[in-house]
C-alpha cells in the first residue's frame, strides 16, 4: 500500500526533521563558540557563524589546557575498562541466561537494585578503601570503580543478547566435539558480536563521561581525565568559553566518531535483543 | 566434576573475601609527600615552629603538594612560575601542583581530610575555614610567623578577621588575596541615557529603571537569583546600611535592620522591569554575561570579574564602584572573606609547606600573582606596586584598605553553618521576595532568626571548648 506524501512528510520527515534540529543546535553553538575569538563570544549582535573563525580556542585547549595528556588519560582508562567490563558482563550474562542455580532472582534483583544507589554515597567509604589499598592518585583506582558501576547493567544487558541465541547451537557444537568452553568460544560470542559492541559502547560513554570518582581519587594533574580538564575551565570568577567549547568538541568527538562507526551493529544489536530463541 | 566446581567456586570466594578484607585493613594510607629520608636541622633558620615530625634536611630534598583550589588556565600558568621561582631560591624543596575545580575543591577537601590525606599545603575559602578547623585540620601558623620577618607587610585586617575564625584566636591561614564588592556600570548606556554615576544604592535602583528600554531588550540591572544570590545581597545590605555589628549585644542577628528591608523592597521591585525574567535563576556566569553583552547595564559582583569585562566590553568602557555611601557615612569594606593559603596538619613537611606559602604571600608572588588576575593583594608592599596604582578602581580600593580609615566588615562565615544555611535555604527565600511570595521584611526577619539560632549554638559550641 502506497505511503501518502502527506504521512510521509508528517509523520516520517517533520518529527525527525525536529528532533534533528532538538538534538543538533547545542552541538552546533557548541562547535561555532569554539571558533569564535574569546572576546566576540558574547558580543551582541549575536554571530552565528563565526567571523573571524580562530583555531586558537583548540590550542589553547590542547596545549595551555593540557588536553593532550587528559585525552591520553581518558583513552587509557576507558579502554582498558571497557575490556573488563565487557569480559564480566559476558560471563555472568552467560551465567544468568544459561544457567539455573538457587538465588538467581534475588542476585538479578540485586543488579537492578545497585543501580538505584547514588554513587557519591559511596564516596568516603571507597576512599578509605582505595587509600588503604594505596590506589589513591592511581588511575587503578578509577578503572576499577568504573567496572564495578560499569558491569551490573552492562551484564543484564548481554543477558538479554544471550537469550537470543539458541543454545541447541551450543548442544549441536558439543556433539561435535567441542568442550563447553570451546562451544561458548566458537558459537556464542562470533554470534553475540552486536551484542558485544552495544555493550562496549554504552559501557564507553559511562566510563569516557565519568567525573566525580575521577576528581575525588586522582591528586595528580598528569592523571587528570577530560572531564575534569573541561571542569578547570570554569574558574572562580572566570569562564574561557571559546578554550571550554573546543575541549567539549573534542570531548565529544571520540564517542562520536565510535558511534558513527558502529552505528550498524548497534542497531542490529538492539533488534536482536529483543528476540529470544 | 561436581567437587571439582565446587572446590573451585570454594576458591573463589575465598580470594575475594581476601580483597574485600584487605581493603577493610589497617590505616596504612598513601602519603601525599614524601619524606625526607634522614632527619636533619631545621631550614633555613626562619621558621622554628612547633613540629610533630623531624625537621626538613637541607640536604635532602622534600616534595610537598599544593592544591590550588581555584584551577584555572590563567592560575596554572601563574603557579607554573611562582613555583619555578620559589624552587630556585629553595632547592631543598619540591612543590607538586594540583589544580582542583573551583565548584568541586571544597568536596575534595573535605574528603581528603576525613581520609586522613589532604595536601601538605593549599588555597582555602575564608569561609570554609570553620569547617576544617572544627575538624582540627589546620596547622596553626603562629609560631612559624613569630620567625618570618615578611610576615609584617600582611593586612592586618584581613590576618585579624583569619585569627576571628577559630575559637582560640590562632593564624590559621594567611589571607593572599581579596576581592571587594563592585557594582559594575556601562559607561555607554549611562552616557546614552545622560546620567551621572549613583552615589548610594537607593540611586541606584533609581538608575537601574531610568536605563531600561525593554524594546531594545536592554535592561538596567541583572540580578544574582539564583546560587549565590543572598551572600551576594548580604553584602549589599551592610553596604546599604552602614552597620557594622552582625550580632547585637543581645546576640541577635542585625540581617533584618529596617534599612536592609528598606533596600530589599527597592531591589525587589526591579525583577522583570529593570530586569530579564530569567534573572531569577542566574548565577555567577549568567549575570556576567547578560553585563559583557551589553544587556544589562549594571551588575553587582566584585573586582574578580574585571578580566572578563575587560576582554568583551573593553577597557575604558565599564566603571567599577566601590564604595556607595551608607546611611551611617561610614566607609567600610564588607567582606565575605579573602582566599588564603594554609597548612594542613596531615602534612609530613609542614615547615617545607609553611615555607611555600610565605613566599606566595610576600611581595613578588602575591604581587605577580593578583596582576595576572586583578585582584586585591593581602601585601602591603604589593598593594603600592604600579600595576595598582595605574587602575583607577585597584587604586581607590588600595588607598581605602591603607588609609587606616576603612572599617573592614566580614560577615558572619565564623558562624558554623553560616555557608548551608545561604545554600540551602537563602537563596530559595530570595527567589520568593523576587517573584512577590514573601515579603522582604519577612525574608529577612526569618533569616535574622536562623542566623541567631546559629550564633547561639556557636557560642554554645564555644563555651563547651572552654572559649
Amino acid at each position: 500500500m502506497k505511503t501518502k506524501l502527506s504521512d510521509k512528510i508528517f509523520r516520517r520527515w517533520l518529527p525527525l526533521v525536529l528532533i534533528n534540529i532538538f538534538v543538533l543546535i547545542p552541538i552546533w553553538w557548541t562547535l561555532v563558540t569554539s571558533l569564535k575569538q574569546e572576546g566576540d563570544i558574547l558580543k551582541k549582535p549575536v554571530r552565528y557563524i563565526p567571523d573571524p573563525a580562530t583555531l586558537e580556542n583548540y590550542m589553547r585547549a590542547w596545549v595551555n589546557c593540557r588536553f593532550d595528556r587528559y585525552f591520553f588519560n581518558s583513552m587509557r582508562i576507558a579502554v582498558v575498562s571497557v575490556f573488563f567490563i565487557v569480559v564480566i558482563a559476558i560471563i555472568t550474562g552467560y551465567a544468568l541466561s544459561r544457567f539455573q542455580f538457587q538465588g538467581k532472582n534475588g542476585f538479578m534483583l540485586m543488579l537492578l537494585c545497585i543501580q538505584f544507589i547514588p554513587h557519591a554515597v559511596l564516596l568516603i567509604p571507597l576512599f578509605q578503601i582505595f587509600n588503604t589499598m594505596g590506589l589513591i592518585g592511581k588511575p587503578l583506582s578509577v578503572i576499577l570503580v568504573c567496572i564495578t558501576f560499569q558491569f551490573p547493567f552492562n551484564s543484564i544487558l548481554i543477558r538479554g543478547f544471550i537469550g537470543g541465541i539458541p543454545y541447541t547451537l551450543e548442544e549441536a557444537a558439543q556433539i561435535d566435539g567441542c568442550s563447553w568452553l570451546m562451544a561458548v568460544w566458537k558459537v556464542v560470542i562470533p554470534m553475540l558480536i552486536p551484542g558485544i559492541v552495544t555493550t562496549a559502547a554504552f559501557a564507553f560513554i559511562g566510563v569516557w563521561n565519568e567525573f566525580l570518582f575521577s576528581m575525588m581519587f586522582l591528586n595528580d594533574a598528569n592523571n587528570y581525565t577530560i572531564p575534569i580538564g573541561l571542569k578547570m575551565m570554569q574558574g572562580e570568577y572566570n569562564i574561557s568559553y571559546g578554550a571550554l567549547a573546543a575541549g567539549a568538541i573534542i570531548a565529544m568527538s571520540i564517542p562520536v566518531a565510535l558511534f558513527a562507526y558502529l552505528q550498524k551493529y548497534l542497531v542490529t544489536g538492539m533488534g536482536a535483543g529483543a528476540v529470544k530463541g | 566434576m561436581k567437587k571439582q566446581k565446587r572446590g573451585f567456586s570454594l576458591l573463589m570466594s575465598a580470594a575475594l573475601t581476601g580483597v574485600l578484607l584487605c581493603g577493610c585493613g589497617g590505616q596504612s594510607g598513601t602519603p601525599t609527600t614524601t619524606q625526607a629520608a634522614q632527619p636533619g636541622t631545621a631550614a633555613d633558620g626562619q621558621t622554628q615552629g612547633q613540629s610533630q615530625s623531624a625537621p626538613a634536611d637541607s640536604s635532602e630534598q622534600v616534595t610537598i603538594t599544593f592544591w590550588d583550589h581555584s584551577a584555572s588556565e590563567i592560575h596554572t600558568q601563574i603557579f607554573t612560575h611562582l613555583i619555578e621561582e620559589f624552587e630556585k631560591e629553595n632547592h631543598d624543596i619540591k612543590v607538586n601542583f594540583v589544580p582542583i575545580p573551583a565548584s568541586d575543591a571544597k568536596a575534595k577537601y573535605d574528603v581528603a581530610i576525613q581520609s586522613g590525606t589532604a595536601p601538605d599545603c593549599g588555597g582555602v575559602s575564608q569561609y570554609w575555614m570553620s569547617d576544617f578547623i572544627v575538624q582540627n585540620a589546620l596547622v596553626a601558623l603562629d609560631d612559624y610567623m613569630a620567625g618570618w620577618d615578611n610576615g609584617q607587610y600582611l593586612l592586618e585586617m584581613y590576618q585579624q578577621s583569619i585569627r576571628d575564625m577559630a575559637s582560640d584566636g590562632k593564624t590559621y591561614a594567611l589571607a593572599h588575596r581579596v576581592t571587594l564588592p563592585t557594582v559594575w556600570l556601562n559607561n555607554q548606556m549611562l552616557a546614552d541615557a545622560g546620567k551621572e554615576l549613583p552615589s548610594d544604592w537607593l540611586e541606584v535602583c533609581e538608575l537601574a529603571q531610568e536605563l531600561t528600554d525593554t524594546s531594545k531588550g536592554l535592561y538596567g540591572f541583572s540580578i544574582r537569583g539564583g546560587a549565590g544570590s543572598s551572600q551576594q545581597f548580604e553584602q549589599m545590605m551592610y553596604m546599604h546600611s552602614g552597620e557594622e555589628m552582625m550580632f547585637d549585644e543581645n546576640g541577635n542577628s542585625t540581617v533584618n535592620d529596617p534599612a536592609h528591608v528598606e533596600l530589599l523592597a527597592a531591589f525587589a521591585d526591579l525583577y522583570m522591569k529593570a530586569t530579564p525574567e530569567s534573572d531569577l535563576t542566574n548565577g555567577y556566569a549568567e549575570m556576567v554575561a547578560a553585563f559583557d553583552s551589553g544587556t544589562a547595564a549594571m551588575i553587582f559582583h566584585n573586582l574578580g570579574s574585571y578580566g572578563e569585562h575587560k576582554k568583551t566590553l573593553g577597557e575604558g568602557n565599564f566603571t567599577a564602584i566601590t564604595t556607595l555611601e551608607s546611611k551611617k557615612e561610614t566607609q567600610a569594606i564588607i567582606s565575605n572573606g579573602a582566599t588564603c593559603n594554609a597548612v594542613f596538619k596531615d602534612s609530613k613537611n609542614p615547615e617545607a609547606a609553611f615555607r611555600f606559602v610565605a613566599y606566595l604571600n610576600e611581595h613578588y608572588a602575591c604581587s605577580y600573582f593578583n596582576s595576572q588576575i586583578g585582584q586585591i593583594p593581602c601585601n602591603e608592599e604589593a598593594l603600592q606596586d604600579d600595576w595598582v596604582v595605574e587602575v583607577t578602581h585597584m587604586k581607590a580600593a588600595a588607598d581605602a584598605i591603607l588609609s587606616g580609615n576603612c572599617t573592614l566588615i566580614t560577615v558572619p562565615i565564623n558562624v558554623i553553618g553560616y555557608y548551608d544555611l545561604h545554600n540551602n535555604e537563602l537563596v530559595q527565600g530570595f527567589q520568593q521576595v523576587l517573584l512577590k511570595e514573601i515579603s522582604a521584611q519577612q525574608y529577612l526577619d526569618d533569616w535574622a532568626e536562623s542566623m541567631t539560632g546559629l550564633k547561639k549554638d556557636y557560642d554554645a559550641y564555644l563555651a563547651s571548648m572552654g572559649q
